[in-house]
């Protein structure tokens, strides 16, 4: 599970189309013409505040997490050759799921395999890979840090999200779209910053997922973003003619060119998720799949884009799903690494940025972790100020 | 052309007031709300009625739908005007309020007695209606509470049994006319209900508790030829009526094609062959009704997710996209259609959902390939693959010069409620306005003017002469 792997992410295959624009809106659809075979994704229904289980039994965890579920995703093996399911199709339910009292239910894990398929809750697992991210806490008692951090770590660590029901114009945007025949994802641009994408194994797939886009969870700059720039311009397909225009395969040419040009300037932006290698972590195997996630970053300089996705064994994206971390977060994150690095010692961590330990104690309280600190530590810094 | 800026804002704000009219009721589309259309709609007909009153009250001549032929007469009514065209304005209110259907009529009625407007005009029009309407007992009966909104809010002398059967009918113990008097007695005796016509026998129907399938099996004969064509589906289900060629040989083409995309896909397809036949005959008569452009035609089909419509009008924009094909096939004996989305069967366009998205700029350099003298373009504007596509190729088109013989024209049947009017593909498309398929050939003289290659001058002249006719000809 912790096996940690560096590679890149094929998209080779998939193509970026022209974007369909909804107020702040902007959604690029991703095609891609022959499906990734052997895959089929499909929704469960949770709808539910869930306490899933981290570590340890389902009745008696000894790690576990609360949060609101809308719908656990469900892979499969398919026979070889792209399977679609067209309308509905009858499931048995899933005994492992279990039952929903008040509106809370357990879950058995984030991603686990259940009678021969892979039921795991999207966004989750990427966002957890974030927040578990040295979680112990200060491994060597530094006389800076208290009991509690020393004995519970990070614990509680909290980190909140804006659901996409909120985000406003999503819920139109996604209503109005307009969905190509072959489309198996899309990029999502929220007042133009590239927020999310999402990847479907097939086409049909996609169209029955293309709505749970609104019970996704974003950062909450996202929603600021969205209030701030609630309308953003649809550029037109200026067409530009490459020599004289003599006749109408002349105008093909150019549209064809105008649009190959559009498609390569989407895909620069959605860069910063694809042109690195990412370092993942293995989740789970199915078949010839593997779930993985990406491990963060934290460039202070960048889009932090955390991710989880499931491919084939020549690399082939056939499922993904991307959050976009807020500056706050990626400064948390950043910040833990700093000291995780230097084995929580907060001398050596401030010489590692050539930064006073005052310095650095006052960002550990500013970011929201100053309850690892000693209470005569933070009256300390609150009087130097 | 040149014309001053005044002519352009003159023809422009015209234009775009008589495409809304064609196009705009106060439903939801695929894109925005009722709400929206509705105060938006609201106020181009402000602006129009304050800026321009005679053209205004001329717009009525044009055939416009009927939504906005009631709006247009409430706006007129509820602002009276002494100025020298009172006559012609009272002339046209006259002759329009009678080419709209009855129950839009007594439902104008209503909103203007809701507005509180009664002045003597009002009441002469309201008056008269009536006066003119051939069956006053029908009419009392059919549209009872609306004749007695307008009885009472125009003081109007109502002949004979009419009064009573209207205001007081708990008092009267029988009545001569028997049509009053079986609706009278169908409030107690199910078997008078069936000397009532179709729409107030329903009601009874429902208060005694009648078995549909007989219902509907005794009351065909009351039917009228509309009511036997909605009934038709509904028939079917339980049971009553098998054959379907009886009601669709005789609708016309606005019903015919959302009637058929109203049938299960299954059914569609069995009748594929019968039903295309239905449709190219009606709109064989649709065309014959219009002097018949010629030409060769290349027409560009948006039937795109988005032509799904919403649920209130349900496939609308489809339905006029493939009304525009099979008129356009009776109309030029050359037309080729191309699609947004290739239909899997093209000789039936009407197996299809509306599903995809909207990609104009290659279907119209199909069309342009093929050197019609004619493009037509259906669509509701929204163009997304690539957005301003055709805008960019008839832009190159044009400054190539390759466009000298083919005129280019968007007909769009959704009001864009952002903008005020059925939205723009390009400003170098004029774009026109319709309601279902068969107004393209009532909006044909529209386009020059849309296109601004004559001036508002002539528009004005245009619309004149048509009002004169118009009053003529009703008279």
């Amino acid at each position: 599970m912790t096996e940690i792997l560096e590679h890149r992410l094929d998209l080779s295959g998939v193509r970026f189309a022209n974007t369909q624009v909804w107020g702040t809106v902007r959604l690029v659809p991703l095609l891609r013409e022959t499906a990734v075979p052997g895959l089929q994704l499909h929704r469960q229904v949770v709808d539910a505040f869930a306490d899933v289980t981290l570590r340890g039994a389902v009745a008696d965890p000894t790690e576990s997490y609360l949060s609101y579920v809308p719908h656990a995703l469900v892979a499969s093996l398919a026979d070889e050759g792209p399977v679609a399911a067209y309308g509905t199709k009858l499931r048995k339910a899933s005994a492992k799921l279990g039952k929903k009292r008040g509106g809370w239910m357990r879950l058995h894990r984030m991603a686990r395999l259940e009678e021969g398929n892979l039921r795991f809750l999207p966004l989750h697992l990427a966002m957890e890979g974030y927040l578990d991210l040295h979680f112990g806490g200060p491994d060597v008692a530094w006389e800076e840090y208290s009991r509690d951090a020393l004995a519970r770590g990070l614990s509680p660590r909290l980190e909140s999200g804006v659901s996409g029901h909120l985000l406003p114009g999503l819920a139109d945007a996604l209503r109005v779209f307009e969905i190509h025949e072959d489309q198996v994802g899309v990029a999502l641009f929220i007042g133009d910053v590239f927020t999310s994408i999402f990847i479907a194994p097939n086409a049909a797939d996609y169209r029955v997922l293309h709505p749970t886009l609104l019970t996704d969870f974003f950062g909450d700059t996202i929603w600021w973003n969205a209030l701030g720039y609630p309308e953003v311009p649809e550029w037109d397909t200026d067409l530009k003619a490459a020599g004289d225009i003599h006749s109408i395969a002349d105008i093909r040419a150019a549209l064809s060119a105008r649009e190959a040009e559009w498609a390569s300037f989407h895909r620069d932006l959605t860069r910063g998720l694809f042109e690195a290698p990412v370092r993942v972590q293995q989740v789970q195997k199915l078949g010839r799949f593997r779930l993985q996630r990406s491990m963060p970053t934290f460039r202070l300089d960048a889009e932090n884009h955390i991710g989880e996705f499931i491919v084939d064994e020549q690399g082939q994206v056939a499922y993904m799903k991307s959050f976009l971390l807020t500056q706050a977060q990626v400064r948390r994150g950043h910040l833990l690494s700093l000291l995780h690095a230097a084995d929580w010692n907060i001398e050596e961590a401030a010489k590692s940025i050539a930064d006073s330990s005052a310095n650095l104690l006052r960002r550990i309280e500013k970011n929201g972790f100053g309850y690892l600190l000693k209470s005569h530590v933070r009256e300390q810094l609150r009087v130097r100020r | 052309m040149n014309e001053s800026t005044a002519d352009r804002v003159l023809r422009e704000d015209l234009i775009l007031f008589i495409n809304s009219c064609f196009a705009a009721t106060d439903r939801s589309e695929f894109y925005h709300r009722a709400s929206q259309q509705r105060a938006s709609l609201r106020f181009v007909h402000e602006y129009v009625l304050g800026n321009y009153r005679t053209l205004y009250a001329l717009t009525l001549a044009a055939a416009v739908n009927d939504h906005n032929t009631a709006l247009i007469i409430e706006n007129l009514l509820a602002n009276p005007l002494r100025y020298d065209g009172a006559a012609l304005e009272g002339e046209l209110i006259r002759h329009a309020l009678r080419r709209i259907r009855p129950p839009r009529a007594f439902r104008l009625f209503g909103d203007l007695r809701r507005g509180r407007v009664n002045n003597r005009r009002t009441r002469a029009v309201m008056r008269d209606y009536i006066a003119w309407r051939k069956d006053i007992e029908l009419d009392a009966m059919k549209y009872r509470s609306g004749f007695a909104n307008a009885a009472r809010h125009a003081h109007l002398q109502l002949p004979g049994e009419i009064g009573a059967f209207v205001f007081e009918h708990r008092e009267v113990s029988r009545f001569e006319s028997p049509l009053l008097e079986a609706w009278r007695a169908a409030h107690y005796a199910q078997e008078a209900m069936y000397r009532l016509p179709y729409s107030i026998a329903e009601g009874f129907a429902a208060k005694h508790g009648v078995d549909r399938k007989r219902f509907l099996e005794r009351i065909a004969p009351q039917m009228t030829v509309r009511e036997r064509q909605r009934m038709q589906a509904s028939s079917q289900k339980v049971g009553v009526s098998k054959e379907l060629s009886g009601a669709l040989a005789s609708m016309r083409l606005e019903h015919i094609v959302p009637y058929v995309l109203s049938l299960p896909h299954a059914e569609r397809t069995e009748k594929a062959a019968e039903l295309a036949e239905h449709i190219a005959r009606a709109a064989k008569k649709t065309a014959a009704r219009a002097d018949a452009v010629s030409g060769t035609i290349a027409s560009v089909l948006d039937t795109s997710y988005s032509s799904r419509g919403s649920r209130e009008q349900k496939n609308r924009p489809l339905a006029t996209a493939i009304g525009a094909r099979y008129l356009f096939d009776a109309i030029s004996g050359d037309h080729r259609a191309f699609y947004t989305r290739a239909p899997a069967e093209p000789a039936f366009p009407f197996l299809d959902e509306a599903r995809g998205q909207t990609s104009i700029a290659r279907p119209l350099l199909d069309a342009l390939e093929t050197q019609p003298q004619w493009v037509v373009i259906v669509s509701d504007g929204w163009e997304n693959n690539p957005p301003g596509g055709a805008h960019g190729v008839v832009r190159l088109f044009e400054e190539a010069g390759l466009g000298a013989d083919t005129a280019i024209l968007h007909v769009n049947p959704v009001f864009d409620s952002e903008r005020y009017e059925p939205r723009r593909l390009s400003p170098l498309i004029p774009t026109i306005g319709v309601r279902t398929a068969a107004d393209i050939l009532a909006v044909l003289p529209y386009v020059e003017f849309a296109a601004g290659r004559r001036p508002a001058s002539q528009l004005e002249h245009t619309l004149r002469v048509q009002a004169l006719r118009f009053c003529e000809e009703s008279a």
